[in-house]
């Protein structure tokens, strides 16, 4: 017997790795590639938009931005293997401009209410490369005087105040992402969900790229964004989080000669890579797992 | 939260899959994430034990710096033993933070001025003390450069200065740019001096209060050549103040601080890590307790005795 469908949001800005993720995750289910990765049950009636960024996925290109504006419900039934046990899963995939909008305009459609309201889990996406920092002109100045040694001291307090008509206007559209994910979330725990608790899985997307840090998961985002990982850590009552590093498409597609590589793989699954506190593997069904359990 | 209509959904396509929909059929308000207005901050307040801390100073001696790089220090990481939980103003928290950054276009951190109209602003945040193991939410608010002016000035325009009866601490800067400037100190010192009486006088200050005079951009005393007589002056005041209300008020502190230093050569809201603490641990009036004894509460009904007899065996 499944369970009751559980509703989990995927929340990220534009280019954050959301529609790729779903495109490896609905390989991987659809297939049952690894033995003990979710797999689906039943193949759901319409499943052309699935097909369609999972095509894209398999041939190692870039997913299209999700037009904004749409809402593709995805909702799907899943069996782990380990336990046999069947569950409905219902994803919206938004676009991140959609995120975006909420953030700044304050407002959001009823449709996605309603599913707020009942979701279960939240996947947090964070590509390392968009990351907005909201960089402050006295670290650049600092930035600038330590690369100088001291130089081009002093940078900015020799600059006379100017006429603030000349700044740029302020848009909150380029605000620090780490502000604004944090806004969604509060938008889930506070005002106006009030879910009681909520369980949250940031996914830093695109892990390849970061990867060479050498850090966990979970200190890239203490490292990185300092402000979400507080409010993650110190919310303990109402908020249970784990952060994995997902590479969906297994390395820089931007790269001609890794791009090859990995379309040499003769099994697409096989270039995931999901990192955690624990170490690789390759079951991109894992993140899932975690909410669901 | 009710939902406006924009217009009607359509486009829904039938299917187990992945199903299409408008995205603009009926919008749902969000909390606006601005500063508050105090009617919307004592929903905070009549929530949770809340901390109000006013700021007061004359025109352009740092008080919105200082609650922008409050903000921007913990966007940073933890700060003074205390961590970010949340905030429901961080839309305001970026508006007015927006002047110091990069994207602004400006070539040296600047800050907007509060100005009268704007009304009450209150920022918020709730901190989770690491060393204490609690939260506490905390609202940082401050009081524009005319509404200074004219408590100084104009005795009888007090009267939209209420929160500072309700606040926890109330914090006086003075501009350590001043300091230097042998034409101005003196006007620093007066001007302090006489805010400072005036509030008490109109009963806004009194015994229970706790109060933090700060002298702001420390930096440019530090670094001018001839900053000890700054120094010198400074602490001058530090010791009139304290003649003239160490006794009046409950607690009366000194910190020099540097909220934003343009280059950038000291960290976001140095010295406020001395100050903070006590600002969220402090309240000006002792938290409500009960009078009663739990148990004598309870052993006012038969039934409660008969339970804690059976309890105690």
């Amino acid at each position: 017997m499944p369970t009751p469908a559980k509703c989990h949001l995927l929340v990220g800005l534009p280019s954050a790795g959301k529609t790729t993720f779903l495109a490896a995750f609905w390989y991987v289910v659809k297939n049952a590639t690894s033995h003990d990765a979710l797999r689906i049950q039943v193949l759901p009636d319409d499943q052309g938009y699935l097909n369609g960024i999972c095509d894209v996925w398999m041939k190692g290109k870039p997913q299209q931005r999700t037009p904004s504006g749409h809402v593709h419900q995805v909702s799907m039934r899943l069996v782990d293997p380990a336990t046999n046990l069947a569950a409905d899963i219902v994803f919206p995939d938004l676009s991140g401009e959609m995120f975006g909008q909420q953030w700044a305009h304050r407002q959001w459609a009823a449709e996605y209410d309603a599913l707020a309201r009942t979701a279960a889990g939240m996947m947090l996406f964070i590509h390392p490369q968009y990351i907005e920092d909201a960089c402050n002109i006295a670290d650049i100045a600092r930035g600038v005087n330590i690369l100088t040694d001291g130089a081009k001291s002093p940078c900015a307090s020799g600059v006379p105040a100017q006429d603030l008509q000349r700044a740029t206007p302020w848009d909150p559209l380029r605000a620090p992402t780490q502000v604004v994910l944090i806004d969604l979330v509060q938008f889930m725990v506070g005002e106006p969900c009030w879910l009681p608790k909520m369980k949250v899985c940031v996914v830093v997307s695109a892990w390849d790229l970061v990867e060479r840090q050498g850090k966990p998961p979970g200190q890239w985002l203490k490292a990185e964004m300092a402000l979400l990982y507080q409010y993650l850590t110190t919310n303990i009552r109402t908020i249970e989080y784990c952060v994995f590093g997902v590479s969906a498409q297994g390395g820089d597609l931007g790269n001609e000669e890794t791009r090859k590589l990995l379309l040499d793989e003769a099994e697409p699954a096989k270039r995931i890579r999901v990192f955690n506190g624990t170490g690789e593997r390759s079951d991109i069904t894992m993140p899932i797992r975690w909410l669901q359990a | 939260m009710s939902p406006s209509e924009v217009e009607k959904s359509s486009d829904v396509s039938p299917g187990n899959g992945a199903v299409a929909t408008s995205a603009k059929p009926q919008m749902v308000d969000l909390p606006h994430g601005e500063a508050l207005q105090p009617q919307e901050a004592a929903r905070i307040m009549g929530a949770a034990p809340t901390r109000v801390i006013v700021f007061g100073g004359p025109y352009e001696s740092g008080k919105t710096t200082l609650i922008s790089s409050i903000y921007e220090r913990f966007r940073k990481g933890p700060f003074a033993d205390l961590c970010f939980c949340g905030s429901c103003t961080l839309l305001g928290f970026e508006r007015i933070s927006y002047l110091g950054r990069q994207a602004s276009g400006l070539a040296r951190p600047q800050m907007e001025r509060t100005t009268q109209q704007m009304g009450r602003q209150m920022f918020h945040l709730h901190l989770y003390d690491s060393a204490r193991r609690v939260v506490q939410d905390v609202l940082l608010t401050d009081l524009s450069g005319e509404e200074f002016e004219n408590v100084r000035n104009f005795g009888g325009t007090c009267r939209g200065l209420d929160v500072i009866a309700r606040a926890d601490h109330f914090v006086l800067l003075i501009d350590g740019a001043k300091l230097r400037d042998v034409t101005l100190r003196q006007q620093a010192r007066d001007e302090s001096c006489t805010i400072l009486r005036r509030l008490q006088e109109k009963g806004l200050l009194g015994k229970r209060s706790l109060v933090d005079v700060l002298f702001s951009k420390w930096d440019l005393v530090e670094g001018d050549p001839a900053g000890g007589r700054a120094r010198d002056f400074a602490a001058v005041v530090e010791t009139h103040l304290h003649e003239c209300f160490g006794e009046s008020v409950r607690c009366l502190k000194f910190e020099r601080i540097i909220a934003r230093h343009p280059d950038g050569l000291a960290p976001l809201a140095t010295g406020v890590e001395k100050v903070l603490p006590a600002w969220c641990h402090e309240p000006c009036m002792p938290e409500p307790v009960c009078r009663f004894a739990v148990e004598d509460w309870l052993q006012r009904r038969e039934f409660d005795r008969f339970l804690i007899a059976g309890c105690q065996g």
